[in-house]
């Protein structure tokens, strides 16, 4: 259904897209490998979740469009509450986005809803709670020493926000892998009717993959929040392009049934190997931009079913005889 | 002929009558969310006053086009465009920079953009059917990004003519009386014309309608191209307002005109809506926002009942859906 959809085809996307951005650092002269790899790791930090928690509602055949929104909200409630107690704020923002999934996922398989018209509603819903919470301010968190532990680097490359990313990632992996849930996801996205009657409880799967997925771009909003020490209801970066870039990329496919944790953090990986390359030779960020919403308008029509069914019907006439 | 209009007649008589069933509640609904709205407003000193009235309707006209823009998308089974306020604001640059050739050309040229930009989207959507949502979140990124580097912050405008659209006609504003024809031209359209009794069917079941003969990819092009013009004459008015066009001006336009016909009662999943209910949904918007700012509650609270109403809308038609 997707062109992407193969499970090595994500690791080769990664592995060409480095290697051009080694080959351009080689010509121009390598700066500093260990910054290079922080800031790769550090943007990871920062899309990796969202784009986990988006990959998992894709594989479950849902959509999860409020990601940004949640990312934003839960950041500020995070600030606001941690101004006083910085662990409590980190739980009360993560909290916040697991009951914003927790409730859409009721919603949607509840009532039988699509979940793009659910999560539409939910991405108004929640910016106008992020305009209310803050009062329509920047709020700052007022608390340098988490600022400065939460971005400093560990081993020269990581930082707690990347290996809390990383840490996401490997967990989902290990699960998806090693446990009946990656089957059940799987079976959901591919045929509900059919994963219901083999015994998958397809709506808790729904509303379990709607609550990662609050819960996981929520922790990304605090870490960036915190990591910022700020937080704005407009929302502190533009999410949405990357996260869905990084799961398609990752071999997600729009259909369900398809796609992995693990090729979803190569999809995340490659994005933000990308975004560095590009600032180590220094494009500007209007045209990073472009390159990006080129990157996901190119995926996005070779991820049309039309276009793969024309293909597909090219190659089986005229490929036999490669 | 007798046996294609028999058929016609059941593909339009088929859906009216669950439709007739699930009426009440989304009436009821409705008709105490305007009966609330009304007695809010008469009980609000000053809401009926002139200069409160001209800035109702001076408020709903701009992101009123995009709302009527916004319909035939959601009618034909696209959802939302993400792109449809960026397209709104780089026609008005396109305006802008034009007005140096006189109106008449400044118009045609910003209403070719906007058709020309949501047209293509179109295209990739209709024919390869590609999802609507990530194509038009793409155009979106791709367009302010471009307008940034073409066309730098802010456009000026080339020439005074644009003066003509910030003025009044018998007390009413221009901007106005053209949201207001932008409103009938395009009911008229998805009433009257074949095109939109294609639009009605491709938003219903497209897949349906292509058994059925329909150009599916032509008619969702068609659909886009008049988004797209649509929300040019919004990026027109838009631009003239202010002066001067940018991408910051209309940002998120595209939220309030999704919430607009949601409100107004166009189902989200195609196939049923009518732009004079976009009308009435933006003037719903319009009024809740106003009261907000005479009763004293701030922007903020106006945003969170905005997408309160649209989540409760969402449910309703989910609950309507349910019973049939």
């Amino acid at each position: 259904m997707n062109a992407f959809a193969d499970d090595r085809k994500p690791l080769v996307i990664l592995a060409a897209v480095v290697l051009v951005l080694a080959i351009a650092l080689f010509l121009r002269g390598i700066g500093s490998l260990d910054l290079i790899l922080f800031s790769i790791l550090q943007y990871f930090a920062t899309i990796g979740p969202v784009a986990l928690g988006l990959g998992l509602t894709m594989i479950a055949r849902e959509f999860d469009i409020s990601v940004g929104s949640t990312m934003s909200l839960a950041g500020c409630v995070a600030v606001i509450v941690g101004q006083r107690d910085p662990n409590l704020g980190a739980l009360a923002g993560i909290a916040t986005g697991v009951a914003v999934g927790f409730l859409q996922g009721v919603l949607v398989t509840g009532l039988g809803l699509s979940s793009i018209s659910v999560s539409l509603g939910a991405l108004i819903t929640l910016a106008g709670l992020s305009y209310v919470v803050t009062g329509n301010q920047t709020i700052s968190l007022n608390h340098a020493d988490i600022t400065q532990a939460i971005n400093a680097p560990i081993g020269s490359v990581f930082s707690v926000r990347s290996l809390f990313a990383i840490g996401c990632f490997a967990a989902a992996g290990v699960v998806v892998a090693l446990t009946r849930v990656g089957a059940e996801l799987t079976a959901t996205g591919s045929d509900r009717v059919a994963a219901a009657t083999a015994g998958v409880r397809v709506n808790r799967v729904v509303v379990v993959v709607f609550m990662l997925s609050g819960g996981l771009s929520a922790a990304s909003g605090v870490f960036l929040s915190y990591g910022l020490s700020v937080a704005s209801p407009s929302g502190l970066t533009d999410v949405l392009v990357p996260a869905i870039s990084a799961a398609i990329v990752g071999g997600v496919a729009l259909t369900g049934g398809r796609g992995s944790p693990v090729g979803i953090a190569c999809g995340a990986l490659t994005l933000c190997t990308l975004n560095a390359g590009l600032n180590a030779l220094g494009v500007s960020p209007t045209m990073q931009q472009i390159i990006l919403a080129g990157v996901l308008f190119t995926v996005a029509v070779v991820a049309a079913p039309r276009l793969n069914r024309i293909w597909m019907r090219r190659t089986q006439n005229g490929g036999g005889a490669l | 002929m007798t046996e294609a209009a028999h058929s016609l007649a059941l593909s339009e008589g088929t859906p009216t009558g669950p439709r007739l069933r699930r009426v009440p509640l989304a009436t009821l609904a409705r008709l105490a969310a305007l009966a609330l709205l009304v007695g809010l407003a008469l009980s609000t000193p000053g809401f009926l006053s002139r200069v409160s009235l001209i800035a109702l309707a001076n408020a709903m006209s701009l992101v009123g086009c995009v709302a009527l823009a916004m319909t035939f998308l959601t009618i034909g089974g696209n959802i939302m465009s993400l792109s449809l306020a960026a397209t709104t604001s780089v026609a008005g640059m396109v305006f802008m920079a034009a007005l140096g050739w006189g109106l008449p050309t400044a118009v045609v040229l910003a209403l070719v953009a906007g058709g020309v930009i949501s047209g293509l989207q179109g295209a990739v959507i209709g024919w390869l059917r590609a999802n609507p949502i990530i194509v038009s979140l793409a155009a979106y990124a791709l367009l302010i990004g471009a307008a940034q580097l073409v066309a730098g912050p802010k456009v000026l405008p080339a020439g005074p003519d644009f003066q003509l659209l910030k003025g009044r006609w018998l007390d009413v504003p221009i901007s106005f009386l053209v949201f207001v024809g932008l409103a009938i031209i395009g009911q008229l359209i998805v009433s009257f014309t074949r095109f939109g009794h294609e639009l009605m069917f491709v938003g219903s079941n497209n897949r349906a309608a292509e058994a059925a003969g329909i150009h599916v990819g032509r008619v969702t092009v068609a659909a886009h191209v008049l988004a797209g013009a649509f929300a040019a004459i919004g990026g027109i008015l838009v631009a003239s307002r202010f002066g001067s066009a940018d991408m910051q001006t209309a940002r998120g336009f595209e939220y309030t005109a999704i919430a607009a016909v949601l409100i107004g009662g166009t189902s989200i999943a195609g196939g049923s809506g009518s732009l004079l209910q976009t009308l009435l949904g933006i003037a719903a918007i319009a009024v809740i926002n106003a009261l907000a700012l005479m009763q004293g509650f701030s922007m903020e609270v106006q945003r969170l009942t905005v997408g309160c109403a649209v989540l409760v809308v969402i449910v309703l038609q989910g609950l309507g859906r349910m019973k049939r």
